[in-house]
């Protein structure tokens, strides 16, 4: 099975899988992380951000999380659960009860990742604490540790550190690119109008010196959440000298 | 101003840029800041956009009221009938308001008849606003939108004043080499190595000794006149506290709109 490199996390990983527990019918699953485990921008993680564990069929891939947290290849992957266990800087040891006869059987035919969801808020000071939170927005994600069930053993698989940039979270089929509404200068800001936006993902300016403005991502003063009811406004704070003249509306870079 | 004939043409509407289902990102915005305005009311605007579908952009869509003081004019020119279309900002919105059209003697000749307000303006060809002459702001920004055009544009330079703009919207250092086709560098040189902007009636050359290229410097509001001194584009500055004619930053930033003087006959 070969799993994405598609880390964000800066961490060691320990996670186990019993098949035993309390009862014949059920496996116990368990996962921890060392951390510190760390979001694609490298702030630490957030106490009480969730960790998702997810099933990846044998020589299928992980598709990834659309922003509204769902699984992107509904086929190959299944989401076991997400649970919202981080604190100081990593994953608590976390216990998961689960059928024994699925465990068997998702076990050998395929293996089981940890990731960690990147759910936090437009102002990035709460993260989500609900299934509703969830599917509000999920930004981003990366691979904390991987799990591999052979037949009548246990084997741990630790993820590296890649250092590399978490994935960004897939958006919707279907999703309407957002619409600028109006721009204008006001006080200092180029202040842009935009429609078409949606509340799971969040909306920055890009920019650069051709209408191609791919020279910079994430350049808006601040990152705003779509809504569906309404415009969101962006701000770009004119600078002397500025050489940034082309922008456009992107999705917040999940990292900068 | 002279205009004898206005004979620049894009000849191809470029490829765009697609945005991808379930990618979010919007259509671009372009934002020119132009500093003292009142030296130089004039100002050219470059079309560097085309519209969602890849089809020319029309003139209200093109160029946003936003930021304009109102009563500026908008002078955009509409190769299909050879005359000036011209709107007004009335109320936030561009309105059609008259034509007018130029002979060969630069004498005009003023057609109240309103154009269309849906006129279409090509990637590649350019506007120019007029600021109307009560207005004093120490700044106008023009704010131009559109779908990025990635490929580049053939065009004619006529004789007579042509009012113009790279349609890629890159810098282009009027002196440096061509490397590749899609390279707009050096396009207007004696002995061009790509095919842009060669397309001037069998011409092998479009630049002739005695053609200008001028250039609004957002900075000041001024202009800047570069001369084509049969190998090199340059103008006149200061070098070591003497004047001489300079070709070492011969160029004309992304994006911006300029008037080519061509000397040579009528083509």
């Amino acid at each position: 099975m070969k799993f994405r490199s598609i880390i964000a996390c800066s961490c060691a990983a320990l996670f186990a899988v019993a098949a035993f527990a309390d009862g014949v019918d059920d496996a116990l699953v368990t996962f921890s992380t060392q951390g510190p485990d760390k979001y694609a921008d490298g702030t630490v993680v957030k106490d009480g951000e969730n960790y998702a564990l997810v099933w990846v069929a044998k020589d299928a891939e992980f598709g990834g999380f659309t922003a509204e947290g769902k699984l992107v290849d509904e086929e190959n992957n299944l989401l076991v659960g997400v649970f919202p266990r981080a604190k100081d800087g990593h994953c608590q040891e976390t216990f998961v009860q689960i059928n024994k006869t699925f465990a068997d059987t998702y076990g050998a035919a395929g293996g089981f990742c940890l990731y960690l969801l990147d759910t936090r808020s437009v102002d990035k000071t709460t993260v989500a604490a609900t299934k509703a939170d969830l599917e509000k927005g999920v930004q981003g994600f990366g691979q904390v540790a991987a799990l591999e069930v052979a037949a009548g053993s246990i084997k741990v698989t630790t993820v590296a550190e890649a250092g590399e940039a978490a994935t960004a979270s897939a958006l919707p089929a279907g999703i309407l690119p957002p619409v600028i509404k109006n721009a204008e200068v006001k006080d200092g800001m180029f202040v842009v109008t935009v429609e078409q936006t949606v509340p799971y993902v969040r909306y920055n300016l890009a920019g650069g010196e051709t209408p191609a403005a791919n020279d910079k991502a994430g350049i808006a003063e601040a990152p705003k959440a779509g809504d569906a009811t309404k415009t969101i406004e962006l701000k770009y704070p004119i600078k002397e000298g500025e050489s940034v003249k082309f922008f456009k509306v992107t999705r917040d870079p999940i990292s900068k | 101003m002279k205009l004898a004939k206005f004979a620049f043409v894009c000849a191809a509407v470029a490829s765009l840029t697609a945005v991808a289902d379930g990618e979010a990102t919007s259509s671009t915005l372009g934002l020119m800041k132009v500093d003292n305005p009142n030296n130089l009311r004039t100002i050219p605007v470059g079309i560097n956009f085309a519209a969602a579908d890849g089809s020319a952009v029309s003139v209200s869509n093109a160029v946003k009221t936003a930021g304009l003081p109102e009563g500026t004019l908008l002078y955009a020119y509409n190769k299909s009938d050879s005359k000036y279309y011209i709107y007004s900002i009335d109320g936030n919105a561009w309105t059609s308001n008259a034509k007018y059209s130029v002979d060969g003697n630069g004498q005009m000749t003023l057609d109240n008849t309103a154009p269309a307000n849906a006129m279409l303006l090509p990637a590649g060809s350019a506007a120019f606003l007029v600021l109307p002459s009560t207005a004093t702001p120490e700044q106008v920004n023009v704010i131009t939108a559109g779908k990025p055009v990635d490929t580049a544009a053939s065009g004619v330079i006529g004789s007579g004043v042509n009012l113009c703009c790279f349609p890629v919207g890159k810098a282009v250092n009027l002196n440096q080499t061509n490397t590749s086709a899609s390279d707009y560098a050096a396009p207007l040189k004696a002995t061009p190595t790509v095919t842009q902007f060669v397309e001037n009636s069998g011409k092998t050359a479009i630049s002739t000794i005695g053609d200008t290229i001028v250039v609004l410097r957002s900075d000041s509001g001024s202009s800047r006149v570069y001369y084509y001194d049969g190998t090199n584009w340059g103008y006149i500055g200061k070098a070591s506290g003497a004047k001489t004619f300079i070709t070492s930053d011969a160029t004309i930033p992304g994006g911006v709109g300029f008037w080519y003087n061509s000397v040579q006959a009528s083509n």
